[in-house]
């Protein structure tokens, strides 16, 4: 096991504002080398449980174990404006407290397998929305976590990217990493080994 | 302009008037932003001049110092505006051409957006100023300063297109700054450099306002051709940002 | 060290734009210059603390000028400190960074950006007026600036870009006048003795006209200030990037 969330309870609101419960008791499990998916419909609550599962949100009850690191890529694009790819590669790559000498083997590939190596010296406000993309997903990727979580990690990606970014998930899981995914994947069933549905605050396999 | 095109541009300026009133910040800052203006250097030279020989008391009157203060918020205000309805709504003004509407509709939308605000925000500051100080011809002032804040809007919008909003935000504040310092006191003593800055004519209608209670014709006209001049600029450049 | 890192990259971001570094250059020599040139001479007397100067209200004028333009630089910089880099932070938090690292390059980078304005504006006004102690003006430029700056965080927390700009602009604005001596006469309000820019104004009117024998208290106590402002942001910020 990698992940175990057991009935996690999420609300938001309160005195001011209406209270809305988004998540009733969801319960999600994922093993090792396990490629799983979550899905569900706008609003449903992906992207909350997601968060409160990194540890950005806090649950209401529940609880949560996770064994081993962990890469998350959030479904906004959490960068630095005015610093460059190759500068962002460093900025975390220290974050995760990896070697330079990784760091640089890591960026390399994450360049070739994704391609916007040519990107590498440009800065984040001057790229196009599918290189940012690249960028925010290699950034959760670079140190081979254990679990990687993705929140829709491949919006604004060309055909070829998106189904090389499927080719490297399966990779991942097949090197004994698992992956989390949350996805509103056409014909890319196949290669799942689980999806999830998330329907009223609650998961359903 | 057909009635479907009159219709669009209200409505283009109808919502981004109520994207700005909804931001309770926004409400606040139209009313204590000229009040603190107006209070601050209405004081500030009301002071001054109680405590320094006559001549200086010539120079600028308390009165004038009033009216100065809601010039300068009344700018700082409707240049804000300007300068962040370009950089905000940038990619939102694409769409809608995208989604059909012509660039000059978007545009004009815009357009009665900064002036509604100025109108909103110069009603409020003549209010706020008719509590320190009142004016002997108010109409004179209230135009100056719906003028020249006007111009500070379209000002507003010409920065906010060429830079980012750090650097914009920086480069507005000193334009204004500058301008109030130097209309209100090289402009005094006649320097040609005054002349050319957006708040100089304005100011004139409005010293004469305050001081004489006359209307300055010749300035307000200047300051109408200097605000027609920016409101080309600023449409140029509007619709350069919502059709590309 | 990790801190190291992201000071380092936190403070590129600053010098990589030109424009911004002519701006926050030119700017205060530009308002300093012009203070001292637009305005009107005259003699005026001033009680400043237990003393009484005669100044010219031009050189008041100017020696204001250049807190303002250095505390409003500041300020702005806060602001888009905070927010333009938060939702980053909080990533590189997650990433593995230790909150009070990303929270101490941060507050470095401001303390640094607010050296540089208030040295540039404390150079520009010598240009103009001999200003007794420099140094100590110098120093009253640079605790104004950087408690703006910290404030500027703080406001950035809470508002957006819009509401955020006109609101530093007010902070500064209210200090600055509340406290010009050419109002205040000596005589300041016990409601503005609580302003942030209080005691640096005192050190810099000290500095600048007088050399009063209270300063050392007056420094001491803006110090005080600043860390408080200081830890108010930490906790703020700690708070905005902890996952």
């Amino acid at each position: 096991m990698v992940l175990r969330a057991e009935g996690v309870e999420k609300s938001f609101g309160g005195l001011w504002k209406r209270r809305v419960e988004v998540l009733k008791g969801a319960s999600i499990r994922v093993d090792e080398g396990e490629f799983v998916a979550l899905v569900g419909e706008n609003g449903a609550g992906k992207s909350v449980f997601m968060k409160v599962i990194v540890g950005l949100m806090k649950r209401d009850a529940g609880e949560i174990e996770v064994d081993g690191t962990g890469g998350y890529c959030p479904q906004e694009l959490e960068l630095y404006s005015r610093l460059t790819c190759d500068e962002h590669f460093e900025l975390f790559g220290r974050a995760y407290d990896m070697e330079r000498e990784d760091i640089l083997r890591r960026s390399d590939e994450l360049y070739e397998d994704l391609r916007f190596a040519k990107y590498s010296d440009f800065l984040v406000k001057n790229l196009s929305e599918g290189t940012k993309q690249k960028l925010n997903l290699s950034i959760a990727l670079m140190h081979e976590p254990d679990l990687l979580l993705l929140d829709e990690p491949y919006q604004g990606f060309d055909y070829d990217t998106y189904m090389a970014f499927w080719d490297m998930a399966n990779d991942i899981t097949a090197a004994g990493n698992s992956v989390l995914i949350i996805s509103h994947m056409v014909g890319e069933e196949g290669r799942l080994d689980r999806i999830y549905q998330l329907r009223e605050g609650k998961c359903f396999e | 302009m057909s009635e479907s095109d009159r219709g669009r541009v209200a409505l283009a300026s109808l919502m981004d008037a109520r994207e700005y009133f909804r931001n309770p910040v926004n409400v606040a800052l139209l009313v204590t932003i000229p009040y603190l203006f107006v209070y601050f250097y209405g004081a500030i030279v009301e002071h001054v001049v109680q405590n320094l020989p006559e001549e200086y008391a010539e120079f600028i009157s308390v009165p004038e110092a009033y009216a100065m203060g809601a010039f300068f918020g009344a700018a700082v205000l409707t240049g804000l505006v300007g300068f962040y309805m370009v950089t905000g709504a940038r990619a939102a003004d694409r769409r809608l051409v995208v989604a059909g509407y012509r660039p000059l509709q978007v545009v004009a939308g815009r357009i009665l957006t900064i002036l509604v605000v100025a109108l909103a925000l110069n009603g409020i500051t003549m209010l706020i100023l008719s509590f320190f100080e009142q004016p002997r011809f108010p109409l004179a002032v209230l135009a100056a300063t719906l003028v020249g804040s006007t111009i500070y809007g379209f000002i507003g919008v010409v920065v906010g297109s060429f830079m980012e909003e750090f650097e914009g935000s920086i480069t507005l504040f000193w334009i204004i700054t500058l301008d109030v310092g130097i209309s209100f006191q090289l402009g005094e003593t006649g320097s040609a450099a005054g002349n050319l800055f957006p708040g100089y004519h304005p100011n004139q209608v409005m010293v004469k306002g305050v001081t004489e209670g006359t209307f300055a014709a010749e300035s307000f006209l200047l300051s109408l051709v200097y605000a027609l001049c920016a409101l080309a600029v600023a449409v140029a450049v509007f619709h350069r940002e919502a059709s590309t | 060290m990790r801190y190291g890192t992201a000071l380092r990259y936190s403070l590129r971001s600053y010098y990589r734009s030109p424009f911004l570094l002519a701006l926050l250059l030119f700017l205060p020599i530009a308002f300093v210059a012009l203070s001292f040139a637009v305005t009107p001479s005259g003699l005026m007397t001033l009680d400043i603390g237990e003393t009484v100067v005669t100044a010219d209200v031009k050189d008041i004028d100017g020696l204001l000028v250049a807190p303002f333009t250095a505390t409003f630089l500041a300020g702005v910089i806060g602001l888009f400190l905070m927010l333009a880099s938060v939702e980053a932070d909080r990533r590189l938090v997650l990433s593995g960074f230790r909150p009070g690292e990303v929270v101490l390059a941060r507050l470095s980078t401001l303390a640094i950006a607010s050296a540089y304005v208030s040295l540039v504006s404390t150079g520009a006004v010598l240009l103009h007026y001999p200003v007794g102690q420099p140094l100590l003006y110098g120093v009253s430029l640079l605790l104004r600036a950087y408690m703006f700056g910290c404030i500027g965080m703080l406001i950035g927390t809470y508002f957006g870009k819009t509401g955020g700009t006109y609101l530093v602009f007010l902070a500064i604005t209210i200090d600055i006048t509340a406290l010009d001596p050419r109002i205040t006469l000596g005589e300041v309000p016990d409601w503005a003795t609580y302003l942030p820019g209080y005691h640096p104004n005192q050190v810099l009117l000290d500095a600048a006209l007088t050399g009063l024998p209270d300063t050392l208290t007056h420094l001491v106590l803006s110090l005080d200030y600043a860390a408080i402002v200081t830890l108010g942001v930490m906790l703020v910020f700690r708070r905005r990037i902890l996952p």
